[in-house]
């Protein structure tokens, strides 16, 4: 099982957009998938019309004897199921803190699951803790959007940075752009200069359209209810860079 | 059925997506590996839609799916790099997947959902086709979703419509899908009326087991999977030895030629074979072993031994030979039919020519002396062709006989039978291996070890041998036979 993660230390990139659009488009090419949100938000289990779960805590979570398997739920499309979001997940820093091995905690609860599917999708909350440090653990690939501000810019750096230091693959890292409107000066000048400076950014991007917010309204991918505009365009071509790049086989 | 549609789609939350005609096929191993597993392979074609493979728990409890490019995947290898390839190959290793039934469904689907348009479960109308069609209603519900989906079906329950399937067994659900079983079978039953001349009768069981025969052919050539072999030899078998036990009422000229380009065809088929049975055995052979004599020679010559064997059975099969065979063997048919040349037992009663050929064949059987068992491998070989050919009469005329002591008939032969297949192997497979040996470097050694071994687990063999026919000869397994010849005179 190949997982991704979605993730960036800054909020509000499309992270989760991403995550349920192009979980969406995995299951479609015919790879059976599981996304696991883990913010405990839980804007893409809303996106999936599914409501949130409520553990008591998060140590009750992580010691789940028979793995995540009882907390799967179906969506409304065939090769892709979720692990909705809980609300325990918001004090799981502190559960993780308290265990032997943190950093392996998340990879172990998912590990009996693999067999089940061919790629898993992580939702994650936008902040550095020991729960992303899990993720970027148990994550083959850390998919980052970046808005192409300063500040979101600075973000990504900041992760490469921390990872790099911390020894964590860097090399994980696949960047892309989420947000950029053309019409602005500055988005089109710092895309030009993150994609100089950072050769492994994608050369797709997500655009910023008012198609992509219709999600919360529609309850469902973009590519569902909108197949032709620009936005789920924009994640099939993302979709089909990142298969590209990791050598999967984009389509059935 | 359009009760359960009415209800269906009055049921709040139930969209239906329209009838569909799909076009299914089940898929499974020669040796039912899919079945042993419990799960059900199927590959279902839909207009405009394309291809989709599932692969289904017996219990229903899981749905995988997939789309794909293929026509009829044959092996685990030809479908997608993933884990449904992963998973058939765990399961089926290395057999190949043939269409098991096959048939026309009419299709409905249904997606049930909730208040917030939550998909619950996917409700799937199948109508089979024919007189009578059969209506199964299945019902996957999305995980997590098992009980919302309980409490949407139990209108359906209350009202009678729907029937539960204890277990979503392929049976039972080709049955009531209404899904024909593909032609294909090894042994194929005909049915005689115990009256019928015996020429007539006999060309109709040696027609449909010609098509068993040829039914394989492909497969052997394109070397797919050693069960092609398998059951052409089967079917060899029984044709030869039906020439022999029923040919009072053939006439004698023509089925001179036909023998002899039978016993060329038993010959090339014999060596593969033997070949390949010995390539699955080697490993348990060689376990036994020291463990420090090299193997990879004699591996690597016996799968060039075994190639050269298929690529002469494979030239064999293609050639003008087997040609000019085939066209002979139909026009035999076709003469034996039409009441050509006779033999002097043509005009019997079919079910009077098996019971005599039956009771000439148990006799030699129980004519063995088990002292030559210790003795002579040639006279056990002789016994267990004697004991394969009752089989095949019993077997091939079995509708002209009662059903309780003809089964009970071939369960006690059957047992003689396997412990003699299997001292006969372990003869064979010490001649081979000592001739391969013989011709890799360094191979002596290994003539040394496994000729001790293979030898002791013939004379271990034959103990049981010795056994089994005791047992073969003993009134209380004679009795189905007396009851068998009794009841069909």
């Amino acid at each position: 099982m190949m997982t991704f993660a979605t993730y960036n230390l800054k909020g509000g990139v499309g992270k989760t957009a991403a995550a349920v659009n192009l979980s969406y488009l995995a299951s479609l090419g015919g790879h059976k998938t599981l996304l696991w949100d883990l913010d405990p938000q839980g804007a893409a289990s809303f996106y999936f019309r599914i409501e949130p779960t409520a553990t008591k805590n998060s140590a009750t979570l992580l010691e789940r004897k028979r793995g995540l398997g009882p907390a799967v739920r179906g969506t409304n499309y065939p090769a892709l199921e979720i692990i909705p979001a809980d609300l325990g997940y918001r004090d799981m820093d502190l559960a993780l803190g308290e265990l032997r091995k943190p950093n392996e905690r998340l990879g172990k609860l998912l590990a009996p699951l693999a067999a089940d599917y061919d790629l898993a999708f992580i939702d994650c909350a936008p902040h550095l803790s020991l729960t992303s440090e899990n993720v970027f653990d148990l994550a083959h690939w850390l998919l980052v959007p970046v808005i192409p501000t300063p500040l979101a810019v600075r973000a990504y750096t900041q992760l490469r940075e921390f990872c790099e230091r911390g020894k964590l693959a860097h090399k994980k890292l696949l960047p892309f752009f989420s947000m950029v409107d053309r019409r602005r000066q500055l988005h089109c000048k710092v895309v030009t200069q993150f994609a100089q400076e950072h050769p492994e950014v994608l050369h797709s991007f997500v655009p910023y359209t008012s198609q992509v917010e219709k999600m919360g309204e529609q309850r469902a991918p973009v590519q569902t209810f909108a197949p032709s505009s620009p936005g789920a365009r924009a994640f099939v071509a993302l979709w089909a860079a990142i298969c590209a790049r990791v050598g999967l086989p984009n389509g059935p | 059925m359009p009760q359960l549609v009415d209800a269906l789609c009055a049921q709040s939350g139930v969209l239906s997506e329209g009838w569909n005609t799909e076009r299914r096929w089940y898929l499974e191993t020669f040796d039912g590996r899919l079945a042993a597993a419990k799960q059900v392979l199927s590959v279902v074609k839909r207009p405009r839609l394309g291809t989709e493979i599932q692969l289904r728990t017996l219990a229903g409890e899981t749905t995988e799916q997939l789309t794909s490019e293929l026509a009829m995947p044959q092996f685990a290898s030809q479908f997608r790099p993933g884990r449904m390839q992963l998973r058939l190959a765990q399961i089926t290793l290395g057999r190949a997947l043939l269409p098991r039934a096959v048939g026309q469904l009419k299709v409905l689907r249904c997606q049930c959902q909730d208040a917030t348009g939550k998909l619950l479960a996917g409700l799937q109308l199948e109508v089979g086709r024919g007189r009578q069609p059969r209506v199964v209603l299945r019902v996957c519900p999305a995980r997590g979703f098992e009980r919302a989906t309980q409490r949407v079906l139990r209108p359906f329950l209350a009202l009678g419509l729907v029937v539960p399937l204890k277990a979503d067994a392929a049976a039972p659900l080709l049955q009531h899908a209404g899904l024909a079983r593909c032609a294909y079978t090894c042994k194929p039953l005909i049915r005689l009326r115990p009256q019928l001349a015996a020429a007539p009768a006999v060309a109709q069981v040696l027609s449909a087991y010609t098509h068993s025969l040829r039914a394989n052919e492909g497969g052997i050539v394109a070397d797919l999977d050693g069960e092609f072999l398998h059951d052409y030899r089967v079917v060899l078998r029984c044709l030869r030895a039906w020439l022999g036990d029923l040919k009072p009422c053939m006439a004698q000229p023509p089925l001179r030629a036909l023998r002899a380009g039978l016993t060329t065809l038993n010959r090339l088929t014999g060596k593969l074979r033997d070949l390949d049975v010995l390539t699955r055995q080697l490993d348990a052979y060689l376990a036994q072993g020291d463990g420090m004599t090299p193997t990879i020679p004699l591996r690597e010559r016996l799968a060039t031994c075994r190639a050269q064997a298929h690529t002469e059975l494979a030239a064999h099969l293609k050639s003008p030979v087997y040609r000019s065979f085939q066209r002979q063997w139909t026009g035999f048919l076709a003469a034996l039919t039409a009441g050509k040349h006779p033999g002097r037992g043509s005009h019997l009663p079919i079910r009077d020519l098996v019971r005599r050929a039956i009771g000439k064949r148990r006799a030699r059987v129980l004519a063995f002396d088990p002292a030559l068992a210790q003795t002579n491998p040639s006279a056990l070989h002789e016994l267990r062709k004697n004991c394969k050919r009752l089989r095949y009469l019993l077997e091939g005329f079995a509708l002209l006989f009662a059903r309780g002591p003809l089964r009970l008939a071939v369960e006690e032969l059957k047992n003689l039978q396997r412990t003699l297949g299997e001292t006969w192997d372990l003869h064979v497979h010490l001649g081979l291996l000592t001739r391969l040996c013989a011709e890799v470097p360094g191979g002596a050694p290994l003539v040394v070890v496994l000729g001790a071994r293979l030898c002791s687990l013939e004379a271990q063999q034959v103990v049981l041998v010795v056994a089994a026919i005791g047992h073969f000869r003993s009134p209380q397994a004679q009795r189905p036979y007396a009851d068998l010849l009794a009841r069909a005179a």
